[in-house]
This record gives C-alpha cells, structure tokens and sequence, in this order.
C-alpha cells in the first residue's frame, strides 16, 4: 500500500522540466553547506538526513542531550524554502501528558456556521521535528506513526491529506529512560534511519567555542536554498536512479545475510531491503549520480538496517552488520566490468 | 588460542634440533655399529630420534598439553613392549622383537625429551653435550681407538655443537623479547658464527697438526712396548680375516704383518685353532707340521713385503671357504697335487682343525693340502669351537717342524739326520725348467741385495749340497760372537732404522749388517734372498708355527696368536718345498699362554648324510621333507643323477639346526633352501653301498621312513645373501630417497622461480594489454587491474576499503595521481548504463602510463624491483584483489 501510495505521488509530483535535475545536484551541495555552516562537525549526519528526505522517509536521531539534534532539523527546515518566507516548520515537544488530539488537531465548534471544523494540528506541515519521542505514550507514538507511514489522517469520516513534502525528524534521549514509552521494534522500523551524532572532533568542537557568536548568527538567519518544488525533484529524480543487478544481488546478498549471521537475532526484514534500495537511490542523486555504487552500500547500510537487528551480544551489535557488509562490498569490488 | 610465532618456531627447528639430530647421527652410527644393537639400523634409529626430537619441540613450542602426552606416550610404550616380551608363538621368538622395540622407543623417549628440553631449558643443551662427549669417551675407550685424530673428529663436533647451541639459543631469547625481527638477519647471523666456528676449529687443526702426527706416535710407539690384550667382538673379526681378499688373518692379530717387514708387531695369546695332525715317525713320536696358510712369492722391494702373485706359475695352493662346503661332503683339488712336484716320499695325512678365535671362512692346513671336509662338532665342545674340518694333504716325509728347536727325543734327532743324509743325495736343479728356476731364485736389484749376496757366499763357502747350504745359512743365524752372546735376537719391536742420514733406510739391511734384532719375516726374508741369491728356489710361506708342548695328546696341537709366522720353504728336486725354519728360538711361542685343553673327542660316525633342496618344512610334526641329490650312505658317496632326484622324509625331532655356527629354530628354516641332513643312527650303519644296477628306488627301500636325523645344516650363505640384499634394497631405498628429495627440491626451486618471475610477467602483460587495446571498455579494465596490482606490490594495500575512498584518502594523496577519477569511471561503466564522454575516454586512454609513472617515481628501482618481485604480496594480489568474471 506504502508503495502504491508513492507512486501515485511521484506521477503527481513529477517536474515538468529536466533543465532543473544539473541545477538541483549543484543545490544539495549548497544547502549541505548550508547547514553545515550552523552544525559543524557533522557532515555525514547530514548527509544522511537529507538521504532519508529525499527517499520519502523520515529519521530518527538518538542521541545525548545538546549534541545538536534540534538544531539540525531547524537549520534544515529553514534552509528550505516553503509557501511561506520558509517551508513549514514544526516543533513538538513529546510529554507523558500529551495526546494524539495535539498532533492531529481537533475539531472544534464554529459559532459562525453552526458547524465543527477541523482545527489542523501541527503535523500539516513541512518538516517535523519530534522532539523526543520516547516520553510520549504509545497512543501518541503510534498516531505520529501512522501519519508518518500513510502520510494522511482519518478522523472520523473525514480524511486530510498532509503535505506533499512530509519529513518527521524525532529525536530519542539514549539516557533517563525513566519515564520513558521506547519505541518498540515495529515502529522503529518505520524510520528509514537511525543514526546518532557523537561528539565532534576537538578541533571543531574548539572551533565551535571560538566563532560561537558567528554561528549563533548564521542560525538565525539561515538562508532558504532549496524550495519544495526542487526537493520534489530530487525525489522523482532519484527514482530514476540506475541499480546495476549485482547491486541489487548485494542488496540481497546484505539483508539475508543479517538473517544467516550467528550473531543476529532478528534479521533484517524485506521492508528493510526496499528501504535500503531506496536510500541508496536518494544517497546516488546526493553524490550528483544516476547509479549506485559499492560505496554507496558501504555508507549506508549501517545507519538503515543497525535499529532494525537485534543482535546476540555487544559485540555482535558492533560487528555483525560490518563484517557483512565488508563481505560485499569485497566480492563487488573484485568483479569484473561486465560489457 | 595462544599466540604462536611461527617464524620463531621454524628458526629453532632449523637452527637447533636440526644440528642436533645430525650431531646424533655419527654417534648413533657408532654405537649401533660397534655395540650390534640386534641389527637396527642406524639410518632408522636416527630416524626415530628425530622423529622424537621434533615432535616433543613442536608439541611443546605450540603449548599443546606436554607433560600428560608424554607420559600417556610412556605408558603406551611399556604396555606395548611388555605385550610382546610376555607373548610367543610357537616358535616365534620374540625376544629379538622386544629387544629392537625397546631399543627403538629408548631412543625415542631421548628425543622427545631433548626436544622438550631444547625448547624449556636454557641450559639443556650443555647438559646434552656433556652427555654426548661423555658417550664419545666411552666409545673411544671401548673401541680402544688410538688414533688422535679420530678421536677428535668424535668430540669436536660435540664441543663445536655446544657452543653453536647455546649461541643460536641466546640468540632466539634475544629475538622473541624484539617487536620487531629482521629473520633474514637471524639466519646470516647463525650462518656467520658456524663458519666463524668452523674456521676457527679447521684452522686450529691444521695449525697442530705436526704436534699431533707426533702425540700419535708417541702413543702408538707406548702401545707397542705394554702389549695389547682382549678380545675383539667376533662379527669384526669375520669381516677382516676373509682369505680371499688378498691376505689378512686372525683375530687381534693381523697376518698382514708377518707378510712385510714392520718396525713393530703386536700380539695376542688368543686362541685360534686346535688341529689334530695325523702324522708320526715311526708310527709313535709325533711330527707335527707347519700349518700353512698361503704362501708368497713375490717380494716388493720399496714396501720391504711379500705380495701373493695372482699370475704364479706354481698353483699349489688350496684354498676354499670351509663354510660353503656342505657338511661331510668334500670338496677336493687335485691339480695342487701335480704343481707340488713332489714325487718322492709322499704321505697322505689326514688332519681335523677345530676353529676356535678363527674365522671359519679361512682355511689352514698343513702344506700341500687338496681336500676339506667339514664336519660336526661333539655336543660338549660347541661352546668352545664353532667349526670343525678334516684336511687331506700330502706331505714329504722329509718334512718337519724341528729344524730350529733343538729336541733331545732321541727319535727326532735320528730322523734329522736320515732326513739330512737323504737331502744330500737329491739332485740338482739342472733338470728343472727355467722358467721355474727363474721365478723363484729372482732378487730385486740393488746394492743391499748384493750385498746380501755376497754374505751368503761367504757363508756357504764349500757347501757342495742344497741342504748344505740351507744348514751353514742356520748355523749363521745360530751362531755367537765374541762375547758369546747370540749373534741374532728375536724381538717384536724392532723400530727403524735408527741412522738419520740414510732416510727410509732398508729394515732388511739395517737387520742383517745392523741391529740383528727382528721376527720371524725377517729371517724369512733374509735367508729368502741369501738361498735365491745362491741360486736354491726358495719362497715365503705365512701360517702358524706347530708347537709340541706336551705328550699326554700325541697329534693333538694347540695354536695361539702369537704362534703367526712366516718362515722359508726351499723346493728340493723331487722331494718338493720344504719348510726350512730360520728364525731364531722365541721362547714366547714355546710357551703356551694357558694350558693345552682336552681335545674334542671325534664325533659319532655319520651313518647317513644326505644333502638337497628343502621342499616341506612341518615345524608341529617336526619333521622335513628334502629333495635329496647327493648322499654319503656309511662313508660310500652316492651320487643320484638329476632323474634320480627323490623327495626323502626326514623325522628332525631330535635334531638341531644349525646355520653356519649358529643354532637356529625349525620355524626359520626357508623353503628352497639347500640343507644337509645328518643322522648318525647305527641302524642305518649297517645299510650296504648302492649297487650300480639298482634304482634309487629299490635301494630307497633299505632306508626306514622317515630317517631320524641328528643335525640340519642350513647354509649361513643364504643369511649372508639375505643381509646384502636386505642392505641393497636400503642402499636402493636410500637412493630414490635422495633422488626424491633432489625433485622436490627441483620443483620447490621451480616454483620459486615462477613465484619470482611471475609478477615481473603479469606486470608487462597488463602493460602490453594497455597499449594494444582499443575498447574503452577493456583498457579501463587493465588499468584498474594494474593500479591495483602495482599499488599491491609496492605494499599501498586496499585492505577492506571500498576502491572510491582507497583512491580518494589514500592513492591520490600519495602519489599525487587521478586514481579517483578514474574510479569513478570505472564505477560507471560497472554499474550504470551510461557511455562515457569524451574527456572520460581521453581520461582512461592516458591513464596507464601516467600513473605507473607517478607511482613508481617514488621509488628507487631496486626498491621497485624487489618489490614486484616479493612472492608474498603476488599470492595476496592472486588471492584477493585479482578480478573475477
């Protein structure tokens, strides 16, 4: 059904120009960049973020407090320019108190017209940043879910279509679990990534101290780079990405081996597969590429399928997927070129 | 697991238990040869050490649990070994077995546990070499090895080891506590110090080698003067005394040295031979003959020695191996009876010597002997002689063992001087041939010979007759001078020549005209030229001087060691070669060195003796069934004609077998084998001769069935044949052994060689493929092909990362190349559709030659080329980074 529902939106979405797909390669450098300026020491993150935006998916970030989580999906949101002066940006703050109805939003009665309307909560938007996400109930959690997986809402008879463009970045303290509904397996896995921020480099984080104030003011006033219209080209766009079959193969090769490997638990399932495909797809048009390669693999299948395993011991968490993908990625790189 | 270092591993196996093992090897050699450990082999024995040495090494090197191994090994091995001492079949003796087990597993356990304690101990290896220098000593004293120079070949390498040892030992300690080894370096550095070592030890004998030549004289000339005693082992003594190569003899004692003269002679009182000659005068007082072993002809005026002349004229001289004869049958030469000449005062006698220290492989006799007949010894006696053999021989009448012992037997006086009177009336030599005369009167030229001639003239001046001239030349050596003491003396050292101006002064001359000291080959030799100088034909014969010492046996004569001798024998016309004795009394050899035994009462009388080939051996019913071919019924030979051949039973349930000397079991008695049967069964003793007009068969029928037989004879020969081929098929083994390993080698090399060359090849292939193709395609395949093998090779690895980041973090910043440009071509054409554009083509067309420069410009070129060369990286390029379809 997922899939179903997208193609209908790409056929929708689809940019009536090509002239634009040069110029939009050229744009994701800038709005990396972009960011870049605000979180510093973070480029594969961001890399990443965009990869999942351009895959129609949506991210999870775990990470400790104050490693730069909002601030990332802000710059994000406000690099990108929507109907407004910027594209529609949402801040959520999930609590135990919260409910679905303040996601969703309500209807409410109109004097007026003697009538309810529907009063639109914040997921009408663009960009939504959840804000940790593990301190809301399940109700919530999974209301926020199924949004993010149908991208519309059935209230009552009623059904509202979101946004065209609909990117959830909710974030998740690894730490103070008290108090704390964690997302179970299942819903997990609706998030095309899981990736985590560390620490930066001392030199940047030095750096970071330095040009505080400059950065400060970069963030407030980032630029727009990007409109919604060029990310929609992005996305048609990395639908036409080419996937050689042994890619595929390797595809293949990676997700059965999560379910072979002595260390892993529970393996990667096929949606994790079509989701890896697609975000190779999106990581190929950020790489300013119509194919995949071995290092696409090699970058991506870590952040897509590690919250997706449960794994045996600590060790196998570190080292399963790796030694699978290292694998592949040896028997791609020794194969001969084909034609 | 714990970390083994492998390379460390490998340098001890090499460096250390490998120069053990072959230290071990000469040693182990040595014992089996000289102890006769029950015939192991020693190339197994070392096999078996080694086999030790290294497993205990590697065992304990890769920590695999030692001490309980070893002692399950050690508890397995008494089980097995007390298994098969305790088990016996039948006749299947297994003490040989268990003998060779426990031998084989002793030294085993040695091995492994020098191998475990090469590798535990620092200081093992001093406790080894003491050990090794310690067995060596013992060897060297129960060898009795005089010679200095042997001895230290036997413990120098032991003291070169022990140093070498703890050299490389010190030397491997040092390397493990290094992170970081050249191993190259280790080698050359133990190759320095063992030719260091080497060197030194080379030159330092070299430098003493004057000092010790002279040691060694010193200490030959001590041995002369204490005289050497003990027996030697008896294996040793058959192999020295075989006749038939050319002349040795005896056991302690060496015939060689009666055969030239010496400057010293040793001897020993062993006992050799008893013989019982059957020869009196008078029918009452014994004359006992020379026993002659072979006489000389030829003289070798340089080495002062008699030689056997294999082209003599005069073939007189009988000499087959007693112990190929079967037993009671004879074997007979009659020519030596006419090429003795002798045609007056013949007589037959029969003699039986008993071999005791002897080999039975030599045959002696008394002269001229022409038939030899092996027979058995009385149960009693074995244990004191191994063989036994009747000897026919004619001998002179005339001839006799008193010419220089003066006896007062008032019979032997009398018949000295008949037997003078009759030697003065023979005749001449003018009716001798001239040939003949010739051969024997010839003297080496030369001043001494004359001068030897001209004493004999002088000597024998007015002598009209032979036996004249024989008696003045004695009286000579009998004779006293003006002190009264005798003019000659009989020693066994009589040294060189002592006047330094004459060097390699003559020992015959410096006997005659000097010293008058020497024994018995001295005056052999002497009155050798002195009668052929006169023109009398005269030779040498080497044997055993008889001596009577007592009465109570009549005929029955002792021979010792110290009786060797050589004395002259002088042809007189038609009475034939006489023995003429000129050497003055030793009264050494008079006396017996223990007293005469009883001798061996003469067997029971064979009644039946039958010999053929053996076709069924029934070790349970004990009894043998033989193809016989030739019988002795009662003394009377029958010989049966091939047609005649008849399988005859025999009941061997009494009989014992012997093989040679030895006494052997049933069960190892070989089919085909010839045998000779024996009974001495008086029933059969009244069986008659074959009648010539009988069949075999019909006389068959006078015999019980089956014969009771006393004694198998098997033939030692077959054993003999038995060893050589089993020592042939080692020889053999041993042969493609090395032959096997020279091809191995060969391929290993060869292999070498391609591991070598092969990169080189690959190398200018890729080269030539880039030049010589068109198709993008391809040529971006060769150029990513050979990128990553030149990179390979001088050691830039790809490792696991992905070639994109491989070319863009580590190639390009390195080298300064478009490697990640390229890549990224080569990416596209792998995965996408896409053509390439133009200023890709142009890319990969220039690539190959660009960025082999730019790589290899890092490098000097024998950096480059011993990099393409290291067999290492090749086998890791082959393995995981050569490209698959």
């Amino acid at each position: 059904m997922n899939q179903d529902l997208e193609q209908t939106h790409s056929e929708n979405l689809k940019p009536a120009t090509t002239s634009v797909e040069d110029k939009s390669g050229q744009n994701i450098d800038v709005l990396i960049e972009n960011i870049g300026k605000v979180v510093k020491g973070h480029r594969e993150q961001i890399v990443q973020i965009i990869t999942c935006l351009i895959a129609k998916g949506h991210i999870l970030l775990e990470d400790n407090p104050g490693s730069g989580k909002t601030v990332m999906a802000k710059t994000l949101a406000y690099s990108l320019s929507g109907k407004h002066e910027h594209s529609d940006f949402k801040r959520i703050q999930f609590t135990p108190d919260l409910l679905p109805m303040d996601l969703i939003g309500s209807h409410l009665y109109d004097e007026s017209n003697k009538d309810f309307i529907f009063k639109k909560g914040p997921l009408f938007c663009n960009i939504l940043l959840a804000d940790e996400i593990n301190r809301a109930s399940p109700k919530v959690q999974s209301a926020l879910l199924e949004c993010m997986a149908e991208n519309q809402i059935s209230i009552g008879d009623q059904t509202y279509k979101l946004e065209d463009l609909f990117f959830v970045i909710a974030t998740q303290n690894p730490i103070e679990m008290e108090g704390t509904y964690p997302l179970p397996n299942a819903q997990l896995d609706r998030f095309f990534m899981k990736i985590s921020f560390g620490y930066v480099s001392e030199d940047i984080e030095l750096e970071i101290y330095k040009k505080q104030l400059e950065i400060q003011r970069s963030q407030d006033a980032v630029e727009a780079v990007l409109n919604m219209t060029d990310i929609l080209a992005l996305r048609s766009k990395a639908e036409e990405v080419h996937v050689d079959d042994e890619i595929i193969q390797g595809i293949n090769n990676i997700v059965r081996g999560t379910r072979e490997h002595s260390g892993i638990l529970l393996g990667a399932s096929v949606r994790a597969g079509i989701i890896l495909l697609k975000c190779l797809r999106a990581y190929a048009v950020i790489n300013k590429r119509n194919y995949v390669i071995e290092d696409d693999l090699a970058s991506l299948v870590k952040p897509v399928l590690q919250h997706r395993l449960l794994f045996k011991s600590r060790g196998d968490e570190t080292n399963a997927v790796d030694s699978i993908v290292k694998k592949e990625i040896t028997r791609l790189s020794r194969l001969n070129l084909k034609r | 697991m714990k970390h083994i270092d492998y390379k460390e591993l490998t340098l001890g196996l090499l460096f250390l238990i490998l120069p053990t093992i072959l230290i071990m090897y000469p040693l182990l050699g040595f014992l089996s040869e000289y102890y006769s450990l029950l015939f192991v082999n020693k190339h197994i024995l070392i096999g078996v050490f080694a086999a030790g040495i290294i497993t205990a090494y590697l065992l304990h090197k890769t920590k695999i649990r030692f001490l309980i191994i070893f002692g399950l090994l050690l508890l397995v091995i008494n089980l097995i070994y007390s298994s098969i001492s305790a088990s016996s079949f039948n006749e299947f003796d297994a003490y040989y077995v268990a003998n060779r087990f426990k031998i084989n597993t002793s030294i085993f356990v040695f091995g492994w546990f020098s191998g475990f304690a090469i590798s535990k101990w620092r200081y093992y290896l001093i406790v080894f070499s003491i050990l090794l220098t310690t067995i060596s000593v013992i060897l060297i004293s129960d060898m009795e090895m005089s010679n200095v120079k042997d001895m230290i070949w036997l413990i120098a390498p032991t003291v070169l080891y022990l140093f070498y040892g703890l050299y490389v030992k010190e030397l491997l300690k040092t390397i493990r506590n290094q992170k970081k080894t050249n191993y190259l370096m280790v080698v050359l550095r133990i190759f320095l110090f063992s030719l260091i070592a080497l060197f030194l030890f080379w030159a330092t004998i070299q430098l003493l080698d004057t000092k010790i030549n002279h040691i060694q004289n010193e200490i030959t000339q001590g041995q002369g003067e204490d005289e050497e005693g003990d027996s030697d082992d008896e294996e040793d003594k058959e192999k020295k005394d075989s006749k038939d190569d050319g002349g040795s003899s005896g056991a302690k004692f060496n015939l060689d040295d009666y055969l030239g003269l010496r400057d010293r002679l040793s001897v020993s009182d062993e006992l050799l031979f008893c013989a019982n000659i059957d020869n009196f005068i008078n029918e009452s007082t014994p004359n006992p003959q020379y026993i002659t072993l072979y006489h000389l002809n030829q003289y070798n005026p340089t080495l002062e020695q008699f030689e056997i002349d294999p082209d003599s004229i005069v073939r007189d001289l009988f000499l087959p191996n007693p112990t190929k004869i079967p037993q009671y049958f004879s074997q007979q030469n009659d020519s030596v009876l006419i090429y003795d000449k002798m045609e007056r005062a013949i007589k037959e006698v029969k003699s039986t010597i008993y071999i005791a220290g002897l080999s039975p492989e030599v045959f002696v006799a008394p002269s001229t002997a022409y038939a030899c007949q092996p027979i058995s010894i009385e149960e009693e006696f074995k244990k004191d002689y191994k063989f036994a053999y009747n000897v026919y021989s004619e001998v002179s009448e005339l001839n006799s063992a008193y010419f220089v012992y003066n006896t007062t037997e008032r019979s032997i006086v009398n018949y000295q001087e008949r037997r003078y009177r009759t030697l003065r009336t023979a005749k001449n030599y003018d009716e001798e041939d001239d040939r003949f005369m010739e051969y024997y009167t010839e003297v080496p030229d030369g001043d001494l010979y004359n001068k030897i001639g001209q004493l004999a003239d002088s000597l024998t001046e007015g002598d009209q007759t032979t036996i004249d001239k024989i008696l003045s030349i004695r009286n000579y050596f009998l004779s006293e001078d003006e002190n009264g003491e005798p003019l000659y003396t009989y020693t066994l050292t009589p040294g060189k020549p002592t006047d330094p101006n004459i060097p390699n002064a003559s020992m015959l001359g410096e006997f005659i005209f000097n010293t008058h000291e020497g024994y018995c080959t001295y005056y052999a030799t002497s009155s050798l030229f002195m009668l052929r100088s006169l023109g009398i034909p005269t030779r040498v014969a080497v044997g055993f001087m008889t001596v009577d010492r007592s009465h109570k046996t009549p005929g029955w004569y002792w021979f010792y060691a110290d009786q060797a001798h050589a004395w002259t024998q002088v042809y007189i016309p038609e009475y034939g070669w006489l023995d003429f004795d000129m050497t003055v009394s030793n009264s050494d050899a008079e006396e017996a060195p223990q007293p005469d035994g009883t001798p061996p009462t003469p067997p029971t009388k064979e009644t039946y003796v039958g010999k053929g080939l053996i076709t069924v051996v029934d070790t349970i019913g004990k009894s043998m069934q033989v193809r016989v071919d030739k019988m002795i019924v009662n003394d009377n030979g029958i010989s049966l004609d091939s047609t005649d051949v008849i399988d005859m039973k025999f009941d061997v349930n009494q009989a014992k077998v012997f093989a040679g000397e030895q006494t052997i079991s049933l069960a190892n008695v070989k089919l085909g084998d010839t045998a000779v049967m024996v009974s001495f069964d008086y029933k059969l003793g009244r069986i008659r001769p074959k009648y010539k007009s009988e069949t075999i068969e019909d006389y068959m029928t006078l015999f019980p069935d089956p014969i009771t037989i006393m004694e198998v004879h098997v033939p030692k020969i077959e054993e003999d044949k038995l060893n050589e081929a089993n020592e042939e098929e080692q020889d053999s083994a041993i042969k493609t052994l090395t032959d096997w390993s020279i091809y191995i080698l060969a391929a290993i090399l060869l292999l070498l060689f391609i591991l070598v060359l092969s990169p080189l090849c690959y190398y200018w292939w890729l080269s030539k493929k880039a030049k010589n193709n068109t198709s993008v395609v391809e040529l971006s395949q060769v150029n990513y092909k050979n990128a990553h093998f030149v990179l390979n090779q001088m050691g830039v690895q790809r490792g696991h990362l992905t070639p994109m980041v491989y070319a863009r973090d580590i190639v390009d910043p390195k080298f300064g190349t478009h490697f990640e440009a390229f890549v990224k071509i080569y990416q596209k054409l792998k995965y996408s559709e896409d053509e390439l554009t133009d200023d890709e083509v142009t890319l990969v067309q220039g690539f190959h030659s660009d960025f082999n420069q730019k790589v290899l410009s890092k490098y000097t070129k024998s950096q480059q080329f011993i990099n393409f060369i290291k067999p290492n990286k090749w086998i890791h390029y082959m393995l995981n980074l050569n490209l698959k379809k």
